[in-house]
């Protein structure tokens, strides 16, 4: 199962984490710490597996972000690039051509599509469409939210 | 006023310094603290998700966790969704306010909006605690069984954290869990397949039998998932639904591993996945790799197992520095099943030693030290030291074990192993513990056909970079050229190859006696060179001295002299008593003993030695180990019972320097824990007795002879910065070190081989110090040794004592007890160790303070009461002692 999930930017800023498993706040301080200067130190032709403490970090670039992952020892490395490229597709296809920026202002949607692709660390859905379907229903839902609460909102709208 | 997420997001990029990104922060931390304490429902999402970007940058933000709990219980979804985030990213399952949120959660998943109960459920499979997933397992269990795929499989991921908290629920379960299976949708299959497998990790004794009636089905799904064509919705690179293979061949493995073994089908099944996945792309290969994994773990047919070995091969070869990791890892799994597929690919794995990137090297490395076998040991150890000249440094302490390990178990012939050792020293031998390098010393001792090969290697690597000489190296070096400086000075023939190991080693000149002693002085002034280097290096130079004899020339001599000379007035104690003793030792009054003193150190018995470590790591006697200079005297070594000659007349210093000449006078001390030797081998006991005989009596002698002869003695009795004070001093010292000279070799008048041990003994030469044996019986003999402290206050006695065994059988749990007469009172120091080895002198040792109240008038007794265990013997002894002398 994948432990942990982050996005790292290429200046080493942490874009999104994502924990699977329970780490004290100073643990995952330490470990973003480690992780990021470890997988920006590797040249660019290098495998895309580092063994990290008793884990494996899976990482792989994709513009100016690294997704990395960590899993157990016995997990298939190889298919865990291959959810990472999942999860990537789906940001791509929702954000239209997605870019460093979208992750940083929609950080709040990465997530949500995030929790659409795994739970516990496991894979949920296999299938970019379904995933996007299920985005694109939700985000209807939150925009009929966003309105019954502008209408149930009395006061001056400061909203938009 | 309330900025929106996307203002704050701009005003935090906009920030030049960190300083002032931390300003931002802080006065919108302030913002939304007012705002959560005035309650602003309004606001509550928008200030939520600020937090949320706030956090991640690192920031405090527990003071929202409240907030985010509010949000839930809101009807409004977007409220919802917003505090559901906040949950799963402020809260670890370890935070006691989770248990507010179990009720929302649960009303939550009853909830007929189909995405309201996905986010409790998404919630609870990621954040469950025991507690929630007690109270919850109903609801998770009726929506397994809902039939709405989206929730089925957020509840089947869900299943795996409670039933992880809940493991005692699993039979409960069963019956759902397999008919998850019987649904179309892929991504409810491939949470069921996750689960089932979660569940078969967690026991598989236990699950896998039970699971096993899926496992047709499995193969079934697997069948389909090949013959199935372009599936658009799951296809990833032209293979459909790469996800859901590989969970599937995971747990076909987990169950054929447990449980029921390799069908038929299964089979057909695995040799398809194997032959016909596509393996241009990334995808295909995930499942290839797996399928060889299970491939090589289950039992089956010979064919299958060919064929996912060639895969691997395959996999080394290619391009891709993944997929040759991936290969690499999987090997090293297979190395044991099957060594000789593995061995077909040795020179490509070899190669890949030479990758730039570390992970590959790793791997490689591993998978080589388990193909080490008596066939490939030369080649794979000559790869392995051109790795070590490469390798990063934390690496080379690893790689210098795995070596050791290889040369030690397979090496094809003496010779090869000490040549790979010293050559593995050379390299990086500054990265090799203690335990190599004498293990490194202890092995060309036994090789009595290689010594001079072996101390001319050495001392031809020292030569070609002295400056960046690694410790290691030079510690192997200086034992073996002190050993073995003869064999250095003269010719060696050649060896001839020896077929599979050694290659031919050339003849070796002499090398020029200057040579040897400069390279001795090199190593006594290197710039790396510590306290213990140095006495080595002294110790060598003596030895090597003798060895060469008349050789040296005066020069030489004379060099050797002032070299020793140089040290005698060192801070260091160690090194001042190497340096007097030795200077003495090569004077030509004690040629009678030279021969002895400086005679090559016995073989050493391997066998016995390993022992006698791993018994002394776990017994108490640890002091015998240390050799830092202080720890010389303060364990007297065991050799010094059998020498009953012991210490000169008594009240001279020069005793209590026994033990320390005793040890040093035979050379590389520090290197080889001489005690082991001795106390090891029987057989060199001799040996052994006589070096300590010889010691008091240098020792003593040095007294009256030199100039500066008090000053000798008193550092011969380990004292170093005392010595002043003594030579100052004069009058007193001299005179009692005088006798010492005539008594010398003959037995003391106390002739007890332990001594007093610690550094009370020399407190400004003591006067009075007698010893007396206050008890022996049963193989313990304990001896105390009365002084008066402080001469201005007679009252005030000391008693040290010492603790010899005697006997052949260990004594353990030693327990004394001492009472003296009511006028007096007693402060008992602690037993020093309750453990004695077989003829151990000193090793434990005790102090007693006493204050006589009534001085004068009446003496000192004292009761003793000793229990032990000698070998399997329990030995309980009452004792008298009466005999202390006047005064006291």
């Amino acid at each position: 199962m994948i432990n942990f999930l982050l996005l790292i930017s290429r200046q080493g800023k942490t874009r999104l984490t994502k924990w699977y498993q329970t780490y004290s706040a100073k643990e995952k301080a330490r470990t973003v710490r480690e992780i990021t200067s470890t997988v920006l130190a590797r040249a660019l032709k290098m495998c895309n597996f580092v063994e990290w403490r008793d884990k494996k970090i899976v990482y792989k670039r994709y513009a100016s972000l690294f997704f990395v992952a960590c899993i157990d020892q016995d997990d298939n490395e190889l298919i865990t690039l291959e959810k990472i490229h999942l999860f990537v597709e789906v940001l791509d296809r929702y954000f239209g051509n997605v870019c460093e920026l979208d992750i940083i202002f929609n950080f709040h949607k990465a997530y949500y599509i995030l929790d659409e692709l795994f739970i516990g660390g496991e894979l949920q859905e296999s299938s970019k469409k379904e995933v996007l379907r299920v985005c694109s229903q939700m985000d209807d839902l939150m925009e009929e939210a966003k309105e019954e609460a502008a209408n149930g909102n009395q006061g001056p709208s400061r909203r938009r | 006023m309330s900025i929106r997420l996307r203002e704050l997001i701009r005003a935090v990029r906009a920030c030049k310094t960190a300083a002032e990104e931390r300003g931002v922060v802080a006065q919108e931390c302030a913002r939304i603290r007012t705002a959560f304490k005035e309650e602003d429902t309004e606001f509550r999402n928008r200030n939520v998700a600020k937090l949320l970007f706030i956090h991640m940058l690192g920031y405090p933000s527990h003071f929202g966790q409240m907030e985010c709990i509010k949000l839930i219980t809101s009807p409004n979804y977007m409220d919802k969704r917003i505090g559901y985030l906040g949950l799963t990213l402020l809260l670890t399952d370890q935070e006691e306010v989770l248990m507010l949120v179990t009720n929302s959660l649960k009303v939550d998943m009853h909830s007929s909006n189909m995405f309201v109960a996905g986010l409790s459920l998404t919630t609870v499979g990621n954040l469950a605690t025991p507690d929630i997933a007690r109270d919850l397992m109903m609801e998770v269990e009726k929506h397994l069984r809902g039939g709405r795929p989206y929730l089925v499989k957020k509840a089947a991921l869900c299943c795996i954290r409670i039933l992880r908290h809940l493991p005692e629920h699993v039979e409960d379960f069963m019956e759902r869990i397999m008919e998850v299976l019987k649904d179309r949708h892929h991504g409810v299959l491939v949470a069921g397949v996750q689960l089932i497998t979660a569940v078969v990790e967690s026991d598989p004794k236990e699950y896998a039998p039970a699971f096993a009636s899926v496992a047709p089905s499995l193969v079934k799904m697997l069948r389909n998932l090949l013959s199935v064509g372009y599936a658009p919705e799951h296809d990833v690179a032209g293979v459909s639904d790469p996800f859901l293979q590989v969970h599937i061949l995971r747990l076909l493995r987990l169950l054929g591993q447990h449980a029921e073994g390799v069908t038929d089908t299964m089979s057909d099944a695995l040799a398809q996945v194997a032959s016909n996945t596509e393996t241009a792309k990334n995808a295909g290969n995930a499942i290839l790799y797996e399928c060889v994994q299970t491939i090589m773990t289950l039992d089956t047919e010979n064919g299958l197992k060919v064929l996912a070995v060639n895969i691997l091969g395959r996999f080394l070869l290619n391009r891709d520095n993944n997929i040759r990791y991936v290969a690499l890892n999987t090997l090293g799994k297979v190395v044991q099943l099957d060594p000789a597929s593995v061995q077909r690919h040795r020179s490509t794995i070899v190669d890949c030693l030479k990758d730039p990137d570390i992970s590959i090297r790793q791997r490689a490395l591993e998978l080589i030290h388990q193909l080490v076998n008596e066939s490939t040991v030369v080649s794979l150890t000559r790869e392995m030291l051109n790795y070590l000249v490469v390798a990063m440094p934390e690496h080379k302490a690893q790689l210098c074990d795995k070596i050791t390990a290889a040369a030690e178990r397979y090496a094809p012939d003496r010779r090869w192993r000490i040549e790979t050792l010293i050559t593995m020293l050379s390299i990086a031998g500054s990265h090799c513990n203690e335990r190599i390098t004498s293990g490194t010393i202890m092995y060309i001792g036994q090789c009595k056909e290689f010594h001079g090969q072996a101390v001319h290697k050495l001392a031809a690597a020292l030569q070609e970079d002295m400056v960046a000489a690694p410790s290691g190296l030079m510690k192997v070096a200086v034992w073996c050229i002190g050993e073995f400086a003869d064999l250095l000075a003269s010719p060696q023939d050649a060896f001839p190859a020896v077929e599979g190991g050694s290659a031919m080693c050339p003849a070796q000149d002499a090398m020029p006696h200057e040579e040897i002693i400069d390279l001795l002085e090199d190593l006594l002034n290197h710039h790396s060179a510590t306290a213990s280097s140095r006495s080595s290096a002294l110790t060598a130079l003596a030895k090597a001295s003798y060895r060469l004899g008349e050789g040296l020339g005066e020069d030489g001599k004379a060099r050797v002299e002032e070299m020793l000379e140089g040290y005698r007035s060192s801070i260091t104690l160690e090194l001042q008593q190497r340096s007097c003793e030795y200077l003495n030792l090569l004077s030509p009054q004690w040629d009678v003993v030279k021969k002895e003193a400086l005679d090559r150190m016995p073989v050493m018995d391997e066998e016995a030695f390993r022992e006698r470590r791993a018994r002394y790591t776990m017994g108490a006697g640890m002091g015998a180990f240390d050799d830092a200079p202080g720890a010389g005297d303060r364990s007297p070594k065991p050799q010094a019972s059998a020498s009953s000659s012991a210490p000169a007349a008594g009240p001279s210093p020069s005793k209590n320097g026994l033990p320390i000449p005793s040890c040093s006078s035979n050379g590389g001390g520090d290197l080889l824990d001489l005690e082991d030797i001795f106390g090891g081998g029987g057989g060199s006991a001799p040996a052994a007795a006589t070096a300590a005989a010889v010691s008091p009596a240098v020792a003593a002698a040095a007294a009256p002879g030199a100039g500066n002869g008090a000053a000798a003695a008193a550092a011969a009795g380990g004292v170093d910065l005392l010595a002043d004070v003594f030579g100052g001093g004069g009058g007193l010292v001299p005179s009692k070190a005088a006798p010492a000279n005539t008594a010398a070799p003959g037995p003391g008048p106390v002739a007890v081989g332990g001594d007093s041990d610690d550094f009370g003994g020399f407190e400004v030469a003591p006067p009075r110090e007698e010893k007396m044996v206050a008890f022996d019986k049963s193989g313990l003999r304990v001896v105390f040794s009365p002084s008066k402290p402080d001469a201005s206050d007679p009252s005030k006695s000391k008693v040290s004592i010492a603790f010899t065994n005697t006997s052949d059988e260990e004594i353990s749990g030693l327990v004394f007890q001492a009472a003296v007469p009511k006028s007096f009172t007693m402060k008992m120091g602690a037993l020093s160790g309750h453990n004695l080895p077989p003829h151990s002198d000193g090793v434990v040792s005790q102090e007693i303070n006493v204050t006589n109240a009534m001085q004068g008038t009446k003496s000192l007794m004292m009761k003793l009461k000793i229990q032990f265990r000698r070998g399997t013997v329990n030995v309980a002894e009452v004792a008298q002692v009466a005999q202390f002398p006047a005064g006291f």
